[in-house]
């Protein structure tokens, strides 16, 4: 299953679990054979798969005043399968979306399944999948930014190579190859910075369809998961929005990888907890 | 003591009195928390809300200040419990001269995990079915009507005392088993409420009284009972249910006695009386639509006749009603536009319709009801701000609703809400009308802050 957003910027997110991908303990070894867009994407999105994965996110969106709101989530997530994943997130805060559970089935080929439990409706709705350009939850990332996506609706092109914070990187640019993607796609085009060594995504940018730069993608904080787990992460990401001159930093915390997780977190009756 | 402290005690009072179950509840969940737990969530808001009908200005309909507090304590993973409480006030209307305050428990129960089943006793909202904005198989709680049905979806229901138990099969379908103890009934709104159900003055006009309402004794026999089957497949989610229940909405009993002239109406009763329900639900996800149906059918119930349709005196046993089977049924369709400019797009479309099973000439109601409803919402600047629109349509006409409001959001926790809501026709009339047509005068601006924490 492949957990890129164009780029391997691992958005891994319908339950809201966003962290960049960080291949770091699967990273090959440098062939002779130079690297090609593809080859460096899909080294990226091997080594940043994890069978399962937990974690507790902040989310702060400030507009063009400074003013913030701030969402914090706590979420899991486990693969079944090559093609399908389960994830569960629940809202910590602010108060008045408190304990709203959110439980989705991933489909890499099909539309997600997916359910929203509202504690003042005191239900579990099965609800639509979102529209892939539709902001979530007032942020600046929209569900295409997170989703798992399908390397083969994209033209990867190695486009050269650029220093990002002292970090060689290599650039990859990404545009839809089919009509069905560059319909649903709210981007012409997407940039991306990977580390030569590691290819951890440093940056991307999104470009609109009127070929705007409209998105910025900045990953930091990179460190291993835990002390017993060496794969590094970017711990914080922040998206700025230069037509909405809004932007939204996510700080992830206890974040764990290949964790063993218990079924019972992907069901209804834990949404009502 | 102030004239409204005095009031509010009374108000209190009166509450306690008529719900001593939820209240023994209450007071156990706040003795037992007197020590913190670690896991205690405390949280609410307050609200103010004014509104006023647009058709006279000068008639502020409410003017309402409400605090909600909920505490909830996960002690473990097998044991927590849930206390929501709403007080609110009501400043000097145009009904009521006199401010007012009141405060009721939303929800106060235990809650224990046993292995597959998860046990709740005390007082809980049950939430039933797929419609939106139109009552089907949602019939387990009542309803906060003292203002018809403008407040928001989700503060609208009151929670039912008893026993329930919810028990999950590894396939992920759940058994839901029922116990209330004693009828609850919904929030009606005061006689001379412009909400009000039953026209006092034209009864009263023709000489006749119009008594409280008569409802269940709160004793065992009494008492109600449902089960719910439910599932959550891939393709669809589907339920199925039945409730043993008392029908929340009272039927008018109507005494005739031998006047001057002849037979003449004495006196009208709202009667709370006995029904069943079945229900059943499916939601099933087909392509980039979300398709619903829930469906209800009542038996054994009771309804109103309008003895100006005309007098059948075989029904004067029963209060000149008619106990018929109804049977409801609804088609709901959502969808997500992808349309320019329309951020964050959600619509959803309803068709209800309603047959009475025996039907009667006089009855207050048409035996074949058709309603279209449509919601349409959307989120701009960062979902800071909301609009929403929600219409029901009475397809034969002269019976329709039309809420607007904007949300505004500025910051955390912070709301504001600009509401206006349209009736339009008139009162059934044997041929046309209905419920919100009845109430065409009651055209509504209303603006709300609420500050959650």
């Amino acid at each position: 299953m492949s957990r890129l957003f164009p780029f391997a910027a691992s958005l891994t997110t319908a339950a809201l679990m966003i962290a960049i991908a960080v291949p770091y303990a699967d990273a090959e070894p440098e062939s002779e054979t130079p690297l090609t867009g593809i080859d460096i994407v899909r080294r990226a999105d091997r080594a940043s798969n994890a069978s399962s994965e937990s974690q507790t996110m902040t989310m702060t969106l400030e507009n063009s005043r400074g003013q913030t709101r701030v969402r914090t989530i706590e979420g899991w997530s486990t693969e079944i399968d090559e093609d399908t994943e389960h994830r569960f997130s629940r809202f910590l805060e602010p108060s008045d979306v408190k304990d709203t559970t959110l439980l989705s089935y991933d489909y890499d080929q099909e539309d997600d399944d997916t359910w929203l439990y509202l504690p003042a409706l005191k239900k579990v709705k099965r609800i639509l999948s979102s529209n892939k350009t539709d902001y979530f939850m007032g942020s600046d990332f929209t569900y295409e930014d997170m989703e798992n996506i399908d390397l083969t609706n994209w033209d990867y092109s190695l486009v050269g190579k650029e220093s990002v914070d002292g970090v060689e990187c290599y650039k990859v640019e990404a545009v839809a190859n089919n009509d069905k993607k560059r319909e649903e796609t709210g981007y012409s085009k997407t940039v991306a910075w990977y580390g030569t060594s590691d290819f951890i995504v440093r940056k991307a940018e999104y470009h609109d369809k009127k070929n705007r730069l409209a998105k910025r993608l900045v990953a930091s904080d990179i460190k291993p998961t835990t002390p017993e787990d060496p794969r590094p992460r970017a711990h914080k990401l922040m998206m700025e929005n230069f037509i909405t001159k809004h932007k939204t930093v996510l700080d992830i915390r206890d974040l764990k990888l290949d964790v063993k997780v218990d079924p019972e977190i992907f069901s209804q009756r834990n949404m009502r907890q | 003591m102030t004239r409204a402290s005095l009031h509010s005690l009374r108000a209190a009072a009166t509450f306690l009195l008529a719900s001593p179950s939820a209240w023994a509840v209450a007071l156990a969940l706040v003795l037992g928390a007197a020590p913190p737990a670690l896991a205690m969530d405390f949280d609410g808001y307050l609200q103010e809300s004014i509104a006023a009908r647009t058709s006279e200005m000068d008639d502020v309909i409410f003017h309402r200040q409400t605090i909600n507090l909920k505490l909830t304590d996960k002690v473990s993973r097998k044991f927590m419990y849930r206390l929501e409480i709403d007080t609110w006030f009501d400043s000097a209307d145009f009904i009521d001269d006199s401010p007012r305050s009141s405060s009721r428990i939303r929800e106060a129960y235990l809650k224990f995990g046993l292995g597959d089943l998860d046990l709740r006793i005390g007082r809980v909202q049950i939430a039933w079915g797929e419609s939106e904005g139109v009552v089907v198989s949602d019939q387990v709680s009542p309803f906060d009507f003292g203002n018809f049905i403008i407040p928001k979806f989700d503060e609208i229901r009151l929670g039912v005392d008893g026993v329930f138990a919810d028990y999950y099969f590894s396939g992920g379908s759940e058994l839901q088993l029922l116990w209330i103890t004693h009828f609850e009934a919904p929030d009606f709104p005061d006689a001379d409420s412009p909400w009000a159900f039953v026209d006092q003055d034209t009864i009263t006009g023709a000489g006749a009284t119009v008594e409280s309402l008569d409802e269940p004794d709160n004793t065992f026999e009494n008492s109600e009972l449902g089960i719910r089957f439910s599932g959550h497949p891939i393709v669809a989610d589907w339920s199925v249910g039945y409730l043993w229940s008392w029908d929340d909405r009272p039927s008018l009993f109507q005494s005739i006695g031998v006047g001057p002239g002849g037979p003449a109406l004495t006196s009208v009763t709202p009667t709370i009386e006995r029904f069943h329900l079945f229900t059943a639900n499916v939601v099933a996800p087909v392509g980039d639509y979300l398709l619903k149906f829930d469906t209800a059918y009542e038996a054994n119930r009771y309804l109103s006749t309008n003895p100006t349709l005309g007098v059948d005196l075989s029904l004067i046993g029963d209060g000149l009603r008619v106990k018929t089977d109804v049977w409801r049924g609804l088609l709901g369709l959502e969808m997500k536009p992808n349309v320019p400019y329309w951020e964050q797009a959600e619509a959803s479309f309803q068709f209800v319709h309603e047959h009475v099973i025996d039907d009667h000439p006089a009855l207050a109601q048409a035996e074949d009801s058709d309603l279209l409803s449509m919601r349409l919402s959307a989120g701009y600047r960062n979902d800071t701000i909301k609009p929403w629109l929600f219409v029901i349509y009475d397809l034969a006409g002269d019976n329709w609703w039309m809420q607007t409001r904007v949300d505004y959001e500025p910051r955390d926790a912070v709301k504001f809400s600009l509401e206006y809501n349209l009736f339009a026709g008139h009162a059934y009339d044997g041929d046309t009308g209905g419920t919100f047509g009845g109430f065409d005068r009651n055209d509504m601006l209303q603006a709300t802050a609420r500050y959650s924490f």
